[in-house]
């Protein structure tokens, strides 16, 4: 960055323009944030590494010893097999459920969003629209799904609306907070600075809805995955939801439970993913992940 | 009490504030008239909890008064937003921690309607405050004497016909207080300002503050707000503490204050008397 430091002798002629105490500090600060974050996430990743692989280990144990039937319990090792076995399987399914899941995250998301800017503009709009919210989201996904199949087909569709149905209550409530949350201070400027409503939405309520935004969208992502896969159970002709569904009726554990694992990284690496960004997006914010 | 010939810039007449409150309501401001010539700089004073910050949310059209009415440039204050241009800094700078200082300066120039030549007049206003090196950096990166600095830059970088200050450097230190208030004295009479000054009120509880920036302070009684006492600040500028007649005026502000009002005569006296 080039940059022309203030001549002594304009400092001199206007001292108020010394620059400040904390100037230098600042590069200093920064540098030394930048290079702990990276060895921090290792540092962190490997208690639960280590829980993991106890568990495993003994899991692996137990079965030997105790010689437990596979369809019963099979053991890591066994899973681990029919994971490698055939690996192309597993990403393919995998990769369908978590486009799904996507999907519905985007379409249930976005819609959310939407609908939270509308309500923080007009209180009643919210009052109005908070119970339907509730109702939908209160309404149990099993019984839901069914209809959904019947409304729209077989195809990816339904999963897709079920998986958004699910998304769109946590990220409306994230949303309506978020977009309250912007602060006054900032608002006093934005009036008298003559913003439009447009302006002070986009520019202001909803970079200051981010911290919350995030949050409810990690919770979403997984209730995304959740409805994705319970949709699949009920009327897919792929995916991993579907591929568990029929293993189990084969009494083929082990590959259910490939499965399940499977499902269970997908989860982790959405919630990570969105963890990652946050800390790109949200490095202004005091409590954001980054510490 | 205005000497110029011109009509005042900002009038408020008969102003009342009422807060309305779970426990009951709060009178903030009881009945003020103020009038303030155009280009000048006024501080309100007054203990703190008065109703002054009240009083100048009305007078920026942030807040609309119970009763009475307020006017910039003859226009009703809420709907005047925009067509002089206002300029508003609190002691919260409100500075957008996800933009660079520089983006948050362009602020007021690319918000309302208005699009200007935009980074000359950034990288000038920033210059003219000593934030050139701090341009790309965060709010959160900055200490409080360079977040009000560019506060005050977007404040004053499209030239507004008004100025708006609630005790903006009141959690800064002396040394940082003294300096910020001679840039704002310097920035608004810069030379190459294609409009005339800004209409200035500066509300603030530091009598030496007062004494220092403004041409004129208007002493405000404890909650709810009515105006004590309405003088010009006779001292000759740059003002400084060894000026003659600094260290009185000081005292005699102050005691107005700590007497309520009691020795309002007096200021009356000594103004007219020089």
């Amino acid at each position: 960055m080039t940059s022309t430091p203030v001549a002594r002798a304009d400092v001199a002629a206007r001292p108020h323009l010394d620059v400040g105490p904390d100037a230098g500090d600042v590069a200093l600060v920064e540098s030394r944030h930048f290079r702990q974050g990276r060895v921090r996430v290792l540092r962190e990743l490997l208690p639960t590494l280590a829980l993991i692989l106890v568990v495993l280990t003994a899991w692996e144990i137990a079965v030997r010893v105790l010689r437990v039937a596979p369809y019963l319990l099979p053991s890591p090792s066994a899973i681990a097999l029919r994971l490698l076995g055939d690996p192309v399987f597993f990403a393919r399914e995998g990769a369908y459920t978590l486009s799904e899941a996507l999907a519905g995250l985007a379409v249930g998301g976005g819609l959310a969003l939407m609908a939270g800017l509308l309500m923080a503009r007009w209180r009643w709009l919210e009052r109005a629209l908070l119970p339907v919210a509730i109702l939908a989201k209160v309404t149990p996904v099993v019984i839901v799904a069914p209809l959904f199949v019947l409304w729209f087909g077989f195809g990816p569709l339904p999963r897709v609306l079920i998986a958004a149905l699910l998304t769109f209550f946590p990220v409306l409530v994230g949303a309506v907070s978020g977009l309250r949350a912007a602060p006054l201070a900032a608002r006093d400027v934005f009036l008298t600075l003559d913003a439009t409503r447009a302006q002070e939405a986009l520019l202001l309520r909803l970079p200051a809805a981010l911290p919350q935004l995030f949050a409810a969208l990690k919770v979403a992502s997984t209730l995304a995955l959740l409805g994705a896969v319970i949709a699949e159970w009920v009327g897919g002709d792929r995916g991993l939801g579907r591929a568990i569904l029929l293993a189990n009726s084969n009494l083929d554990t082990t590959t259910a439970l490939a499965g399940v694992a499977i499902i269970g990284s997908i989860g982790v690496a959405l919630v990570g993913g969105l963890s990652i960004l946050e800390r790109r997006m949200l490095f202004w914010h005091a409590d954001s992940a980054a510490d | 009490m205005n000497r110029s010939a011109e009509p005042p810039a900002i009038v408020a007449h008969g102003v009342r504030h009422v807060y309305r409150a779970r426990a009951g309501d709060v009178r903030a401001v009881d009945r003020v008239d103020v009038s303030v010539g155009p280009g000048e700089l006024i501080a309100f004073l007054g203990p703190s909890g008065c109703g002054k910050s009240t009083l100048l949310r009305m007078l920026a059209g942030l807040l609309v008064p119970t009763r009475g009415e307020v006017a910039l440039d003859g226009q009703p204050s809420i709907t005047a937003r925009g067509a002089p241009g206002i300029g508003w800094l609190a002691q919260d700078d409100g500075l957008l921690p996800w933009r660079t200082v520089r983006d948050n300066v362009a602020l007021a120039l690319t918000l309302g309607s208005r699009s200007i030549q935009i980074d000359e007049r950034v990288d000038a206003m920033l210059a003219q405050v000593g934030l050139t090196d701090a341009r790309d950096r965060y709010p959160g990166e900055l200490s409080g004497g360079m977040r009000q600095r560019a506060a005050l830059a977007r404040a004053l970088v499209a030239e507004p016909a008004f100025l708006f200050l609630d005790e903006p450097f009141a959690n800064l230190d002396e040394l940082t207080r003294e300096r910020l208030g001679d840039l704002l004295l310097e920035l608004r009479d810069a030379p190459d300002r294609a409009t005339p000054r800004p209409t200035t009120i500066l509300v603030t509880h530091s009598v030496i503050e007062a004494v220092r920036l403004a041409d004129r302070v208007i002493v405000f009684s404890a909650r709810p707000a009515r105006v004590l006492d309405d003088a010009p600040v006779p001292l000759d500028r740059p003002r400084s503490y060894d000026q003659a007649g600094f260290g009185p005026w000081v005292q005699c502000l102050t005691s107005i204050l700590r007497t309520g009002g009691a020795d309002a005569p007096l200021t009356a006296a000594i103004g007219a008397s020089r």
